[in-house]
């Protein structure tokens, strides 16, 4: 039986392919935001799912749920900027926008829709609750936005050392 | 747990205090092993997040920073005030034969 090590190992590995995925995907410029959008909700994904594999008893729950970004992702974030001895206020601001940023990006799994209050995703079309039917195509996704944020390109710094330490 | 642990436990508990506005309180748990007080033991600590959202009970693990005096690994336990409430009456147990411990009280003095 696989031990939790390997479990997280294998995770971050192929967190750490997502996230190069959707780093190469930024300079394709027929690629569609909805299509780069997909690769860097599944890096967070995946990486979140490699700190939880601590031990193998929720594994089935790990595995098959992709709303663990939201909660988790944070509090990674927050390891990683004490380790860098960055000072609380820092992490205090970055976080406000971290904590935003992972709920918009857990939002993007079309498995996730917060009581049906969120169809929109970044894999398939939805309906809107007026009857109108979207296409990610055309989407503005929040992500695309927050990214851009100062705060923003330090949770991409701080989502790929996250990643490195594991893989 | 060793002397050197409950420091670090005291040390990251403090920082987390610090940072995070929504944690109300931030107990130690212990497990078996940790009462042998074992060096390699993990430092595990529950913490209460009026500002998290409700998932049972998900342990997220780390590894040790000695670089920034964390030289023992951590796992951490993020709660609703509601979900403390389950597991102080049983109705959700810790995993792993894992029990609550002390409180580690939020210090006076904050830094900036």
């Amino acid at each position: 039986m696989a031990t939790p090590a390997e479990w997280a190992k294998a995770f971050a590995r192929q967190a750490r392919a997502d996230f190069e995925t959707w780093d190469a995907l930024q300079s394709v410029s027929v690629v569609p935001p909805c299509h780069e959008l997909l690769f860097l909700q599944m890096a967070c994904e995946k990486l979140t799912k490699a700190h939880l594999f601590h031990d193998g008893s929720d594994s089935p729950k790990i595995l098959t749920s992709h709303a663990h970004t939201a909660k988790h992702l944070p509090t990674i974030v927050r390891k990683i900027m004490t380790d860098f001895a960055q000072s609380p206020k820092t992490i205090r601001d970055v976080q406000r926008h971290v904590k935003h940023l992972a709920q918009e990006i857990e939002l993007l799994s079309p498995s996730v829709d917060r009581n049906d209050q969120r169809r929109d995703n970044c894999e398939y079309p939805w309906e809107a609750h007026d009857g109108s039917v979207y296409s990610p195509l055309d989407w503005s996704f929040q992500p695309v936005h927050l990214l851009t944020q100062p705060a923003g390109r330090t949770f991409l710094k701080i989502v790929r050392q996250a990643i490195d330490e594991l893989a | 747990m060793t002397t050197k642990a409950e420091g670090e436990a005291r040390k990251l508990a403090d920082v987390h205090y610090n940072i995070e506005p929504g944690i109300t309180e931030i107990y130690r748990v212990t497990g078996s092993a940790q009462d042998g007080g074992q060096a390699d033991e993990p430092i595990i600590l529950l913490e209460v997040n009026e500002n998290t959202i409700p998932s049972g009970i998900m342990p997220l693990s780390f590894g040790p920073s000695p670089a920034i005096g964390f030289e023992h690994s951590s796992i951490i336990i993020e709660v609703t005030p509601d979900e403390f409430e389950s597991i102080k009456r049983l109705d959700m147990p810790l995993p792993n034969g894992w029990r609550l411990g002390d409180l580690l009280e939020r210090a006076t003095s904050v830094e900036n």
